[in-house]
């Protein structure tokens, strides 16, 4: 096809009354691979903005049974009866006037914290024994109004010790101190040297009875929420403890006693480990969603606009009633913007995944009532999260293909009747298999294997999560190209601008000094001048590359303003008398934005380049923080080892950085008419 | 044309010291303090407390005590010796009072003598005076008045207040203040006193005789009179006489008794330092090595440096022992290479016996390329003359300010030159480009070392990117939409947008090691033996260290050419001109190879320039994944140990290079493309 005929070809397609930008756009919508690209970019970005809710190590969603909220309501009580009581009797003993005001204000509010927080405690506890205690517990909160002290004391130990039935261990251990308190230092009786010790065990001789008292309250009231079997375990356990406190001074030696404590405490410790079904199905279950709970509002705002833009451009896909530059204003808007402020706005780091959810979780798959459930993320793990013997883990499917092969391996061999234990193990079974065990059957290999699929990307040398590291990276990455070509741009459309339209010593100046800055090489200068910051923060290197890279776009600029300056409707305008800042910013930019728009997306592709390159070389963001460089920076040296650490953020930067080169390409070619054969 | 080029070469000069202005001032943005940093450096053994001292010796070996770029008061003697006097009565900072003293005395010397004779009589009026006042305020402790005495002594003498008990008598606070009275008078003294032993420093035995316990007046009588008979020894045409005698004397003392006997060289110390400007003088404009030797060996004696330009019988002992080390090391290194790499080839270890039946070559073989003793030693002497000519070059910079009144021109050039950029663009324009913080060697022999490796790297990858690039792009351009077109474009655009450094990290992945094949070698530019190999050995073996980084460095470019060739050849394919060729029925291949390459090569030119400054420092980041010790692996090192003086002259010559390359590929363009004018 010849040229001539393309364009005839070209205006006999052209509507009537179609804009440059409309003709721009068409061009670029024919290339199919910007426009992909485009998609692409798209969908990174919504990965960046939704990476909280793909990756994290807390549960999108929860409900369980929060004892720890009892326990704590619990201790809340004894606290403050305790200290009621305290401010009583300082009271009573009189004080000076300034004192006894604040003491009154004290008891004020024992006085009417202490009915609220029975009432909480009331709420958590069974049906059953809130009746049994409602009574209690009113005779408590009437004494409490009346500032009845020995009634508040005998009713008040008595409401602690039927409360610390669910957080007995707390009571038993504080009974159980001092008998702990014998003998931490020397191994015998004789060597007892230590003031401390010696005073622990005079204590326990002297007050031993005092002291079996509260240790099987303590355990009375812990004993009532395990079955009849765990019961007499607990009082085979505490007999000879109890008697030996029980006879004082003749009694069993105090180191005797302190083994028996720890012992008994080891296993109370054991009992409490495993759930308390009787409370599980009393208790209400509390719901809770601690990912969306960790969300920033600005987070929240930009998931927001993602979605409606999204939308947007779906609806007017479906119904086609929007013209093509409008829906491609739609669909980059979101990644402008998104890009721009992303990072100026929402600090890109995210807290560590608490290894308290991980821990719940467990729990709550062990719970059988089907009460409760956790909902993790896609990626179950924090950005942060070292779990260190998963270090090393290469990617789940990898595991599994190795895993399925052995097992194939073993099944054909066994057909064959052949010894299946020579087989050559893949080195994933070797690692599943501790020292001194039997050999894995292939089977508890996949079970095992599937408790590991998490891990799709497998972990770094820290036991980090690759894919979640990538994820989160993907906001520091995606925006630094954004904004610094935003900088960038600015200062070179500026001084190009300035420097094309006033001519003279102006252009000079600013000409020279532009090519001082060409001079320069570009990464040895950004990473000398990186260096010199001391803490490295996303920031700076959004800063430097744009105070670097603006020279391309200032000769661009100024390029095209000469070239334009001289055609005849600058000349008109001029002639009009318009200012010299409307014939700028309303004659001139606007029609020398073309070369400007291709640089930009070429330089959002070179400053990602570049901020990887950085990170890669341990100049970007701080440690903790991920961005794909950095991911890529943790496999150095072992690239062997870490092949997964190596080959994927490297893939995700190249996919990047292809699809942002294939868009500039396509602009390229739309606005430049030269180049359309 | 020849207009152009100057225009062209006066706009590059500017541009030039632009640069370095730019250069200089990213560097000083550098928080921390560079002297703190180099003596952290140098404090081994983690001993990192610095004190003050250490600090501003650092300061000023770096001239980080100057302006940065503009000195309003560019000293000069006067104003020089004026400021250590100062320094010499500051209260406040005993370490700046020991150092003005220990400068007055040791570096300065005789040559300020005219200078501090004279302020001795003053010093002594004012001590007087000042006693005579302390005297009438004792006796009105005694008067009438004791009390106001009394306060105002406390006022001016706050520190050496007696503490009394309150209520004591005034004949109690009289005697307490009496005791103090010798305090008060030795610190009224204390500026005359100081300065009479800063003249007694410098002047030594030849002084005027004082007996120890000597009052002010009878010191200033003394000095006066022996300075009226003695000036005459220390003026001008004394001082020519004495440098003279030396300097024609024309051997120097190599033992210390020689040198204690020596009466030119004892005629030349008690002169002392007054000698340095004409010894400096004689020393850099020497034209015969003896005399600069002799001016050397004179100024190392008066400025009490350790500079001489004299390799003595002992130091040339110290170098052939040298020699004989570093010939036994050699040996044995040789000897360890031969049994590591029968190890390596048996994958286990030797026992004695099988090592002793090694093939080794004999001490003369290996030897063979070792040089020769005297030419070692001759090496040795000449690096040690080197140094020290530059130290001595390095101290007069600085210390000329201590012993030349400058005249007015050249006080305005010093206001440009005594800042710390003055210094370091001065040294830039001869190509000094001063000495590594880190390695304590010069830069410019690092950066040369590191370059030679870098462009042995860079070479290759350039010029099979071009190789590679050029037939490519004119193919796909030739046989544009066909199926190896689209291919070869595709391919190429996706090559375009891989990361360098990932691709390094790939091929080491790939390539070197246990998972994947083990075909090259992951780091370095040779094996660890490669002393050992043959020269057929050790090409092969540099070859083969080369492929993977050279390949990490050539596919970017490649695939950048290339595509800047098609697009290029399009162009020109689409010209009347090979339209009109194909109708004169001319070949493909003439047409292809005469009319469109030589066209299109034209916008190639343009990338051209880019080599310059890429055969540098366009390796940064290949050459720290493969550990290479080039430049760039040099640069980056440099940055993480912030090695101020490698940064900038690497920064500095890479921003030259740039600019030479725009200005050649300029002139090129011009050269090939008649169609451009000079303008």
């Amino acid at each position: 096809m010849s040229a001539a005929e393309t364009t005839e070809a070209e205006l006999s397609s052209i509507p009537e009354g179609e804009s440059a930008g409309q003709i721009a756009w068409r061009m670029f919508r024919a290339n199919s691979l910007a426009r992909v690209s485009l998609v692409v970019i798209h969908l990174l970005f919504g990965l960046a903005v939704f990476a909280p809710l793909i990756a994290n190590g807390r549960p999108l969603f929860l409900r369980a049974f929060d004892t720890s909220a009892y326990e704590g309501d619990v201790a809340a009580f004894v606290d403050w009866h305790a200290r009621l009581l305290d401010t009583q009797r300082a009271l009573n003993q009189g004080v000076g006037v300034t004192q006894a005001q604040r003491l009154e204000r004290d008891r004020a509010r024992f006085q009417q914290g202490l009915p609220r927080v029975l009432r909480r405690i009331g709420g958590h506890l069974p049906r059953v024994d809130r009746a049994d205690f409602g009574l209690l517990r009113e005779d408590y909160v009437a004494a409490v109004g009346r500032l009845e002290l020995e009634q508040i004391e005998a009713l008040g130990a008595e409401l602690t010790r039927e409360y610390c039935a669910r957080s007995a261990l707390a009571a038993y251990k504080q009974a159980a101190v001092p008998l702990l308190e014998v003998g931490p230092w020397s191994e015998s009786l004789d060597d007892a040297l230590h003031d401390e010790e010696l005073q622990a065990v005079a204590r326990v001789r002297s007050e031993g009875a005092q002291l079996a008292e509260r240790v099987a309250s303590g355990l009375a009231a812990f004993a009532r929420f395990r079955t009849a079997d765990e019961q007499t375990a607990l009082g085979d356990l505490a007999g000879p403890l109890l008697a030996g406190l029980r006879s004082g001074e003749s009694g069993a030696e105090p180191r005797q006693l302190r083994t028996w404590t720890r012992e008994l405490e080891q296993a109370l410790d054991a009992a409490v480990a495993q759930p308390v079904p009787a409370a599980a199905q009393v208790l209400p279950p509390v719901i809770a969603f601690p990912a969306l709970r960790h969300l920033s509002g600005v987070e929240v705002a930009f998931i927001v606009l993602y979605l409606l833009l999204s939308g947007m451009w779906l609806a007017s896909r479906v119904t086609r009633t929007w013209s093509g530059g409008k829906r491609a204003l739609v669909l980059l808007a979101p990644s402008v913007v998104l890009g721009g402020l992303f990072h100026l706005v929402c600090p890109p780091t995210f807290p560590p995944g608490d290894s308290f959810y991980k821990a719940l979780a467990v729990e709550v798959a062990r719970d059988d009532t089907g009460t409760s459930a956790v909902v993790f993320p896609l990626v179950p793990f924090g950005e942060n999260e070292n779990i260190y013997q998963d270090r090393h883990t290469p990617p789940a499917l990898w595991e599994g293909v190795q895993l399925r092969a052995w097992e194939a391996a073993r099944e054909r061999a066994s057909a064959r009747g052949e010894p299946v234990e020579d087989l050559p193990r893949p080195p994933c079974a070797r690692r599943f298999q501790e020292p001194g065990e039997a050999p894995l059957s292939p089977n508890d290999v996949r079970d095992r294997w599937s408790r590991l699929r998490s891990h799709w990307l497998g972990t770094d040398g820290n036991g980090r999560d690759v894919l979640t590291r990538l994820i989160m990276g993907s906001r520091v990455s995606l925006s630094v190209g954004f904004v610094s070509v935003a900088i960038y741009l600015f200062i070179g459309i500026v001084l190009g601008a300035i420097s094309g339209y006033f001519r003279g010593w102006v252009d000079i100046v600013i000409s020279r000094f532009t090519e001082i800055v060409i001079c320069f090489p570009r990464l040895p200068l950004i990473i000398a001048v990186m260096a010199l910051f001391d803490k490295p923060s996303i920031f700076y290197i959004m800063g430097i590359i744009g105070l670097t890279s603006w020279t391309e776009v200032m000769r661009l600029v100024r390029g095209e303003f000469l070239r334009l300056g001289g055609l005849d409707f600058v000349a008109a305008a001029r002639s009009q008398g318009l200012s010299s800042a409307r014939i700028l910013f309303r004659h001139l930019l606007p029609n020398a934005m073309g070369p400007v728009f291709v640089a930009g997306a070429f330089g959002v592709a070179g400053a990602i380049l570049v901020e990887s390159a950085l990170s890669f070389l341990g100049f970007g963001v701080p440690p903790p923080q991920a961005s794909w460089g950095s991911v890529l920076h943790d496999s150095r040296g072992q690239e062997q080892v870490l092949w997964w650490v190596t080959i994927f953020p490297g893939l995700l930067i190249f996919v990047t950085v292809t699809a942002y080169n294939l868009v500039g390409e396509g602009l390229r070619d739309a606005l430049d008419p030269r180049l359309r054969q | 044309m020849w207009k152009y080029l100057v225009k062209r070469l006066l706009l590059m000069a500017l541009t030039l010291f632009g640069i370095s202005v730019l250069c200089f001032l990213i560097v000083t943005m550098a928080p921390g303090d560079p002297a703190a940093m180099k003596a952290q450096a140098l404090a081994s053994g983690g001993q990192s407390n610095l004190d003050e001292q250490t600090l501003r010796k650092n300061q000023e070996l770096y001239y980080l005590d100057r302006p940065t770029f503009l000195n309003t008061r560019p000293p000069t003697r006067t104003t020089t010796v004026a400021v250590t006097l100062e320094e010499l009565d500051d209260e406040e900072n005993e370490y700046l009072r020991k150092d003005a003293l220990a400068r007055l005395r040791g570096t300065i010397g005789t040559a300020a003598l005219d200078l501090l004779i004279p302020e001795l009589a003053p010093r002594v009026e004012r001590a007087t005076a000042r006693k005579a006042q302390l005297d009438e305020q004792f006796e009105a402790l005694r008067g009438a008045d004791a009390a106001t005495a009394r306060t105002a002594l406390a006022l001016e003498w706050g520190r050496f207040e007696p503490q009394l008990p309150p209520g004591s008598e005034d004949a109690a606070w009289a005697d307490a203040w009496e005791r103090r009275k010798p305090n008060l008078v030795a610190v009224v003294e204390a500026p005359a006193r100081r300065l009479l032993e800063v003249l007694t420093g410098i002047v030594g035995a030849a002084g005027p005789k004082l007996a120890g316990d000597a009052s002010l007046d009878e010191a200033r009588e003394a000095w006066a009179s022996w300075w009226s008979e003695h000036a005459a020894d220390y003026g001008p045409e004394q001082v020519d006489a004495v440098v003279d005698a030396w300097l024609g004397k024309g051997a120097v003392p190599l033992t210390e008794e020689d040198a204690a006997a020596d009466a030119e060289l004892n005629a030349l110390k008690r002169v002392g330092q007054l000698a340095v400007p004409s010894l400096m003088d004689a020393m850099l404009g020497a034209e015969s090595e003896t005399t600069e030797r002799q001016a050397a060996f004179g100024l190392a004696a008066v400025a009490r440096k350790p500079w001489d330009l004299t390799i003595d019988p002992k130091e040339r002992q110290g170098f052939v022992n040298e020699w004989e080390t570093a010939r036994k090391a050699r040996l044995r290194s040789w000897r360890e290479a031969v049994v590591k790499r029968a190890e390596k080839r048996a994958d286990r270890k030797l026992s004695d016996a099988e090592k002793a039946a090694l093939d080794y070559p004999s001490d003369e073989e290996i030897l063979a390329s070792y040089p020769e003793q005297e030419a070692f030693v001759a090496e040795r002497v000449d690096e040690t003359l080197a140094r020290h000519r530059y130290r001595w070059e390095d101290w007069w910079y600085r210390a000329e300010e201590y012993y030349v009144d400058f005249s007015g021109g050249r006080q305005f050039t010093r206001a440009f030159a005594q800042t710390q950029f003055g210094r370091w663009f001065s040294r830039l324009l001869v190509f000094d480009l001063g000495e590594s913080y880190k390695q304590k060697r010069p830069v410019s022999e690092i950066i040369w070392d590191a370059f030679k490796k870098t462009l042995q790297l860079n070479v290759l990858a350039i010029l099979l990117a071009y190789l590679f690039a050029i037939p490519l792009g004119v193919y796909s351009s030739v046989k544009r939409g066909s199926l190896g077109d689209q291919v070869s474009t595709l391919s190429l655009f996706l090559l375009y947008s891989v990361p360098s450094f990932w691709a390094g990290a790939m091929l080491i992945l790939l390539f070197t090691g246990p998972p994947f094949w083990e075909v090259f070698p992951a780091h370095h530019l040779s094996s660890l033996d490669a002393e050992t190999y043959t020269g057929w050995g050790q090409f092969t073996d540099r070859l083969w260290h080369l492929v993977l980084p050279v390949a990490a460095l050539t596919y970017g470019q490649l695939a950048y050419i290339s595509r800047q060739m098609r697009t290029g050849m399009l162009e020109v394919l689409g010209q009347d001109y090979i339209r009109t060729a194909r109708a004169k029925g001319l070949s493909q291949a003439v047409i292809i190879g005469k009319h469109a390459l030589r066209n299109a090569l034209i916008p190639i030119l343009t990338l051209m320039g880019g080599i310059l400054p890429m055969l540098f420092a366009g390796s940064v980041i290949i050459e720290t994944i493969f550990t290479i010790d080039g430049l760039g692996k040099v640069f980056f090192d440099s940055i993480l140990s912030r090695d101020y003086p490698l940064i900038m002259a690497i920064l500095m010559i890479s921003a030259f290079l740039t600019l030479l390359g725009i200005l050649v590929s300029d002139i090129a363009y011009a050269v090939v493309d008649p169609r451009i004018e000079y303008r």
